[in-house]
């Protein structure tokens, strides 16, 4: 791949992190500022993977790989974070 | 078939339960039956008698890939089968699970607090004890079970019921006593050397009896 | 054991530097077998011994302390250090056979692997000598596995212990996966893999997505019971915390250790019955679906902790949806006996005893799917049967079955066949005289060390108890003649039992190199030139030119034991910790640089990871189990975070400088790794060191940052103990630091490679390797930074 596109991909991620750190003085309702920061981190993530860890180029059995464990990781967070709230039987 | 005590109808908690595992229990038994004796007669039936050397068509032979076998509708025919008792099996449980989860409005609530090791009671009227837990037969009664330490388990198994104590969660479950008795409360999750002693009574009385000492026990 | 053919640098068979060093696989799976079966032992024994206190009532055998020690170390002996463990020994021996595989794809993490395991099983042995062995049941549940309630160094070693066992799995699990998936013979396809090689790829499969969860509690546990932190000794943690991680490691690890055992059955039935395994495709298709299903039942055993009924609902289906597959697969088994010619030797019989074993223990574990059932079974004997029906009877006499079944491949020798099916008829007797009483039993309490008379238990304990000892002293035989057959035994030839599956084409026991040439398979004929019933017609490329492969190593025994010491130090302090840790760097970096050859098969299949070599492979599997490892850290932080009545608002302790300019250094170390690949491709040396160097500063720079962030946070008193906003960041950041530590190391040896004139000449791949890694630290700390500073 051509380091330009590298240089990029560094200057997207760097900005991104701006704009995080932007965010967070806005004074945004709490499930807005969760969403904005979590998804701005998750597409971080997935830039980093797609280009420095170059899954884009790779069979895509490669991605599979790694995208079973995030969905299982998602039913273990998702699931405990439910099973917080206690019942409370009543008639 | 597992004992089930003495078949007398202690509490409407026993009556759910034994309900609901004579179902689970009678089909287990035919679907069991079924398997394990086809299989006998399978084993019994195709054994090697030795009395021909004459091998299978398509048996196994070092440098050849076994031939593929099996038919889907078999499969698919088993399945159905399974699926059907399952769901009939699924739907019994959250039958019997509405009737678990849904103490009547006018239940009395005691407090069972556990710890290690014993059991504490504390009574709507301030009175506390943790030698008895004692109810009325004929009134639905609701525990609130929690822990001040370590990971219990509150259960009768006479009224085949249980539910966890867990300190920092408040849980739930109630039941009506049928029949005036004496019964064994046990803890069921392992918490440390005095788990298996970690035990109390319950007494279940009649609801004049049970009003008399009431009123004059607590505050 | 194990043939010398014409490899003189091998020590012999007799020798003990042969068996500390080797790497051979078929050796490794050797140790691995006699270490496991030595396990099983000690847990068998220590079964015995509660059995016979609860073989009367108010029995006082055993104290309360020494039962509950025994009830809890005899089951995580059995589950995690002997049948996994005498599963994957199997898996070594077998599997490279199978597919027409020379040896595993890193025969020196393969002896990396066993010697993790077999040191991880010492420290737990070593747990009975300090103080007090765990006590707390084999699921070690919190809270009462903290310090307050089990004061004892005996669980922390314990844990250790665990730890490095997890260690041990997750190596083996990336060297069997890239083993199966791009080592096999030319023309072996998957839809050809014999069952138990197909069964040991999806069993490790599981193992490498559930096991980090287990690594993540244990590692948390060990941390609070060392350290202080307070995850599952504060109630907003606890119990329910604890469960979540376990369990979802826990329930799929009841089919990590069933699978082997269906592998196993599914290569001995077709084998004995002479007919081929009816169904083969569904029964591999219903055990991914199982393999899929178990990551999302786990919370049926968490059923009555006071969940919502909706959770419970759920939980409910999954559980019961799991049991389809299994249903298909007895169904498929039991077919295949239709019509065929079955001859009764030990190890089918073994296989159909199981059969007959999984399907009682199968139907009576539908009872506990049932949520209404469960307010009653949880907790007592009935889960005991149940679970003993799967895992001893499906799991483990399969796996004895297994044992019959490969002896004459590994010793060349035959066992008494009379004497295996006397053992065989004593323990199918005694198993069901031992298990079969605990289901009439579903009044009693799971491990309680006694009972008064006055509830009636007496007989049936009685029963189990006798039916132990028929049980376990049944087990003598099979090691009598084992052993006397070793050197007694009539002479096996390569193949006894006219089976079809590829460990059989070549002698027994095979030579080292396994196959003079590699079988090559097209249009369902298997081409070999060696062993018995080949057929030459088009035969493999034949292979003149030996390639001197490595069969020993020491450095994985050497990094095992630095790791042991390293965990001991942990509880010890300076100076073992600091000497391990030195130690175990210098072992590593030996390791890197030690010369080992493997004999890599340019044809063979490798699909769907063409063109992805396997060391690349490698790294991604091992980043997958990563996946699993971080997510259940950060679960763990934002599980007591939501169940926090309070919680610290962002920039008010944890300061959004520090975190943000750690952020914008590791961002910019990503890039200059990445430059470092792009010049090492680009044939640079002065560039590639030049970035090397960089990325080197910036991780330095990231840690001094962190270090002084450490320090000023524990000078202002938030310390590791006080409160779970310090313990979570402490112990998440912990871990990253750790894999940034572990990443700058490696950044030391590329730097030192790189100056040696290496990875510039078309020779990168370990470059891009670490940048993998180290991308991956990067993207974890991506979540970190706003989850712990920004929000």
């Amino acid at each position: 791949m051509k380091l330009i596109v590298y240089a990029g991909v560094f200057a997207f991620l760097m900005a991104t992190t701006a704009v995080e750190l932007m965010t967070i003085g806005m004074q945004l309702p709490r499930n807005i500022l969760v969403t904005i920061i979590m998804s701005t981190a998750g597409l971080k993530a997935v830039v980093i993977a797609m280009f420095f860890q170059h899954l884009k180029d790779e069979p895509k059995a490669l991605s599979i790989l790694v995208i079973i464990p995030i969905i299982a990781a998602a039913a273990l967070i998702g699931i405990s974070i439910l099973s917080i709230q206690p019942f409370v039987p009543s008639g | 078939m597992p004992d089930l005590g003495n078949n007398i109808l202690v509490s409407n908690t026993y009556e759910t339960f034994t309900g609901l595992f004579g179902t689970f229990s009678t089909l287990a038994i035919i679907v069991g039956a079924v398997v394990l004796g086809l299989m006998t007669y399978l084993i019994l039936r195709y054994r090697d008698k030795g009395t021909s050397t004459q091998e299978p068509e398509d048996a196994p032979t070092l440098g050849k890939l076994p031939a593929e076998r099996g038919k889907v509708k078999t499969i698919a025919v088993s399945l159905t089968l399974s699926t059907t008792i399952l769901v009939f099996l699924v739907f019994g449980t959250f039958g019997a699970l509405d009737n678990i989860l849904t103490p009547p409005k006018d239940a009395i609530d005691i407090k069972v607090t556990a710890f290690q090791w014993g059991w504490k009671f504390a009574y709507p009227n301030g009175y506390e004890e943790t030698k008895e837990l004692r109810v009325p037969v004929g009134k639905a009664v609701r525990l609130i079970v929690v822990s001040e330490d370590v990971f219990h388990n509150f259960g009768i198994y006479d009224y085949k019921i249980k539910i966890d104590a867990i300190k920092g969660r408040t849980n739930h479950i109630w039941f009506e006593a049928k029949q005036p008795g004496e019964f064994t409360i046990q803890c069921y999750e392992l918490c440390g050397i005095g788990h298996a002693f970690m035990k109390a009574k319950l007494v279940a009385m009649e609801p004049g009896a049970f009003n008399a000492w009431y009123s004059t026990s607590g505050a | 054991m194990v043939q010398e053919t014409e490899k003189p640098s091998v020590p012999p068979a007799w020798s003990i530097k042969r068996w500390l060093f080797t790497t051979n696989h078929k050796d490794v799976g050797i140790l691995y077998l006699l270490t496991s079966v030595f396990f099983f032992v000690a847990a068998g024994w220590l079964a015995l011994l509660v059995r016979t206190q609860l073989g009367a009532p108010d029995n006082a055998f055993l104290n309360s302390s020494a039962y509950n020690q025994a009830v809890t170390v005899h089951g995580l002996l059995m589950v995690l250090w002997f049948l996994s463990p005498f599963a994957i020994g199997f898996a070594n021996y077998i599997v490279p056979l199978q597919i027409g595989a020379r040896d595993l794809a890193f025969p020196r993490l393969n002896a990396l692997s066993y010697w993790l395991y077999f040191f991880s099983g010492i420290l737990m042995l070593m747990s009975f000598f300090t103080g007090s062995a765990p006590d707390g049941g084999w699921t070690l549940y919190s809270p009462l596995s903290s310090q307050r309630y089990t004061p004892f160094l005996g669980l922390n070693v314990a844990a250790a212990g665990i730890i490095m066992m997890i260690a041990s799995i997750t190596v083996g699990t990336v060297n069997f996966i890239v083993t199966i998936v791009r080592m096999r013979a030319p023309g072996l396809k998957y839809k050809h893999l014999p069952m138990f090689t197909w069964a040991m790829l999806i069993t490790i499969g599981m193992m490498l997505y559930a096991f980090p969860s287990l690594l993540a509690g244990t590692l948390i546990l060990f941390a609070d019971r060392a350290l202080g932190t307070l995850y599952f000794s504060a109630p907003e943690g606890g119990a329910i915390l604890w469960d979540h991680l376990f369990w979802f490691f826990g329930h799929p690890e009841v089919y990590i250790v069933l699978f082997p055992a269906i592998g196993v059955v599914g290569d001995i039935l077709p084998t004995f019955t002479r007919r081929p395994l009816y169904g083969k495709k569904y029964i591999v298709l219903s055990l991914v679906a199982a393999a899929i299903i178990s990551f999302v039942v786990w919370g049926h055993h968490m059923f009555i902790t006071g969940i919502n009924p909706t959770v419970m609902k759920l939980f409910n289906i999954t559980t019961v949806a799991v049991s389809l597959p299994f249903d298909v697969i007895t169904i498929a088994m039991i077919e295949t006996l239709v019509r065929a010619k079955i001859r009764l030797k030990a190890p089918v019989l073994f296989a159909i005893g199981s059969i007959a074993l999984f399907v009682i223990g199968g139907i009576t574990g539908v009872f506990l799917a049932s949520v209404a059932l469960d307010f009653q079974l949880r907790g007592t004997y009935w889960v005991v049967s149940h679970f003993h029906y799967v895992m001893v009877g499906g799991s483990a006499m399969a796996l004895i079955g297994g044992l019959y079944y490969w002896f004459p491949k590994i010793t060349g020798r035959m066992y008494n066949e009379k004497l295996a099916k006397t053992h065989f008829l004593l323990s199918f007797i005694g198993f069901n005289v031992l298990y079969f009483p605990m289901y009439l039993l579903l009044d009693m309490p799971r491990r309680i060390v006694t009972y008064t008379a006055s509830t009636g238990w007496g007989q049936m304990n009685l029963l189990a108890t006798a039916g132990a000892w028929i049980f376990g002293l049944s087990q003598l035989l099979m090691f009598y003649n084992l052993f006397v057959s070793m050197k007694k035994g009539m002479p096996a030839g390569p193949n006894p039992w006219q089976a079809s599956t590829l460990e059989w084409a070549t002698s027994s026991p095979p030579p080292f190199h396994n196959f003079d040439t590699i079988p090559v398979i097209s249009e369902g004929v298997v081409h070999l030139t060696n062993g018995a019933g080949h057929s030459a017609a088009l035969g493999a490329k034949a292979e003149t030119e030996h390639v001197h492969e490595t069969h020993t190593s020491t450095w994985p025994i050497i990094i095992s034991a630095a790791a042991f010491f390293t965990l001991l130090g942990l509880l010890m302090g300076f100076p073992v910790l600091q000497l391990a840790v030195a130690f175990g760097v210098i072992a590593v970096y030996g390791y890197g640089r030690e010369r080992f050859t493997v004999r890599h098969e340019e044809n063979a299949e490798s699909w769907p990871y063409q063109g992805v070599e396997n060391v690349k492979l490698g790294v991604w599997i091992f980043l997958a189990s990563e996946v699993i490892f971080f997510s259940a850290l950060l679960g763990a932080y934002i599980f007591v975070r939501v169940n926090s009545a309070t919680w610290p608002a962002a920039g008010q302790i944890l300061s959004i400088q520090h975190g943000a300019v750690n952020t914008f250094i590791l961002l910019t170390s990503s890039f200059t790794a990445v430059l470092a690949l792009v010049s090492a491709k680009a044939g640079s040396r002065k560039y590639t060191m030049l970035s090397l160097l960089t990325t080197l500063v910036l991780g330095l720079a990231f840690m001094l940052n962190k270090a002084s962030e450490w320090k000023e946070l524990i000078e202002h008193g938030f310390t590791f103990n006080s409160g779970l906003p310090a313990s979570s960041y402490f112990i998440t950041t912990g871990a990253h630091g750790v894999h940034v530590a572990a990443g700058l190391a490696t950044i030391v040896y590329l730097i030192i490679r790189a100056a040696e004139g290496r990875y510039t000449k078309g020779d990168s791949g370990t470059i891009e390797h670490f940048g993998l890694y180290w991308h991956f630290v990067d993207i974890v700390w991506v979540f970190l930074f706003p989850l712990f500073y920004l929000l």
